[in-house]
């Protein structure tokens, strides 16, 4: 069997980095051809450094890597596209790392992550672009669910089987469905969910990115559909993404 | 049988705990220990103790000193009406080389990343705001690093700080001496382009 490359060329995006010995940093990358990769990118602390501005959060990268034996290291890196609209606004930004933080908990190395890269890159041209932070968030964390396995069922009770109506129904976490009051009964770990709310989520579920810009949402029903699909991957994924703490802070803060 | 006698294995294993030594460095260290003076390895050994037993967090900017408030803090020739706010101890060290800044400071010790679930409350962000209710202070100038974490430890302060009245100021960015054009970014390229000044 022949052995893989030493050297190959991929684009990601930056999800985490850290410090890494006197002045590398290692990255955590998510790329189409080849999921999510853990590089080492030496000197990118150096302020002189050729890589490090290339290698920041959130940049769509291009990458020269040379396979070491723990790590692949980048050898060269040249930025695809910036997001740099993302630090121009704390909301967005700190939305930005909510996207990542998710991704990197959903995505396993090895993993096969063309659909996620897509869409990651799509929700943060989408951020970058103004929209409001909160609906892009809630479209990445329902495609997310999607493309893992985790898909909320809207549409169908899965008790009776019969279509739901247009009422309040209860999101059942451990079936991940959407339950008709008759078959909620009994069920332990669920939250009502209003019918505006679900109106909005099978809107976001089934539509692209161009006609989710146009829906506008009051603070209310924001609130129950944040509270909702954050319950929901709190089951699926049995912990808090460490970002959401940050979200909350800044939401609390005057506005400007 | 142990290959490495236990003041050798412990002093391995010490030094492999610190950030950026691996084994093979610790090991290598020891042995270069093993052979220097024994004035050397006193000295060594002296000077963390006392590192760890003089030095202390002065209350006012955090930055660390032997004595509290710090040696900058408690000098009258500095300007009390601004406050450069830095990361970490270090950067304050790189500013101050420069010679160019005459004013107070502020060690966060960290810089917001939420990634890393590093928030506000995880670095010394209320105790700058404690310092700017007096009065004194007309600026802050905010030298967090030019990076996402930095940035967001930028805006976040700067949200705060702005309805107190104070003038909030960022640290410049452009291109480094020494560096090659080729090299730089899109996003440094267009801030040092925005940022150009009359040549003299």
């Amino acid at each position: 069997m022949a052995a893989p490359p030493r050297l190959f060329r991929t684009v990601g995006v930056v999800l985490r980095r850290r410090d890494f010995d006197e002045a590398d940093r290692l990255i955590t990358v998510l790329t189409r051809d080849r999921g999510k990769l853990r590089l080492l990118a030496k000197g990118a602390r150096k302020i002189s450094s050729r890589k490090a501005a290339h290698v920041d959060l959130f940049r769509q990268v291009d990458l020269l890597v040379h396979q070491g034996r723990t790590f692949g290291v980048v050898s060269q890196a040249e930025t695809v596209h910036p997001f740099a609209g993302l630090a121009e606004d704390l909301e967005r930004l700190a939305a930005a790392h909510y996207l990542a933080d998710l991704t990197d908990t959903f995505v396993g190395e090895g993993d096969t992550a063309a659909g996620v890269y897509d869409l990651l890159v799509e929700a943060l041209q989408w951020l970058e672009s103004g929209c409001d932070p909160k609906l892009a968030q809630r479209y990445f964390e329902l495609h997310l669910l999607d493309l893992e396995g985790y898909r909320p069922e809207l549409y169908r009770c899965p008790g009776c089987g019969e279509w739901l109506e247009e009422q309040v129904n209860l999101f059942d976490f451990a079936e991940g469905s959407m339950v008709c009051p008759n078959c909620a009964e009994g069920r332990g770990q669920g939250r009502r969910v209003s019918v505006g709310a679900q109106k909005v989520l099978r809107f976001l579920q089934r539509s692209a990115v161009t006609d989710c810009g146009l829906l506008r949402l009051s603070d209310g029903l924001h609130t129950e559909i944040e509270g909702l699909l954050g319950d929901y991957i709190r089951s699926v994924v049995e912990w808090p993404p460490r970002s959401r703490r940050f979200i909350e802070t800044v939401q609390r803060l005057p506005e400007q | 049988m142990a290959l490495l006698s236990e003041p050798i294995a412990r002093l391995v294993e010490e030094l492999s705990r610190l950030p950026g030594i691996g084994p093979k460095t610790a090991s290598r260290l020891t042995y270069y220990l093993l052979r220097a003076p024994r004035d050397q390895a006193r000295d060594l050994a002296e000077a963390l103790l006392d590192m760890k037993e003089r030095t202390i967090l002065c209350a006012q900017c955090f930055n660390v000193d032997t004595q509290s408030p710090c040696a900058t803090c408690s000098d009258p020739a500095r300007d009390r009406s601004i406050i450069c706010v830095v990361e970490e101890p270090l950067d304050l060290v790189a500013i101050e080389r420069s010679g160019r800044y005459k004013g107070l400071y502020h060690v966060l010790h960290g810089a917001i990343s939420p990634v890393e679930g590093v928030g506000p409350e995880d670095i010394r962000a209320k105790e700058l705001l404690e310092r700017l209710k007096d009065g004194t202070v007309k600026e802050v100038l905010l030298a967090t690093n030019p990076n996402m974490e930095g940035e967001a430890t930028a805006m976040y302060l700067a949200r705060l700080i702005r309805p107190l009245g104070i003038r909030v100021t960022r640290l410049a960015r452009g291109l480094p001496v020494g560096g090659d054009l080729e090299y730089a970014d899109e996003i440094t390229l267009a801030r040092a382009l925005d940022g150009r000044g009359d040549f003299e």
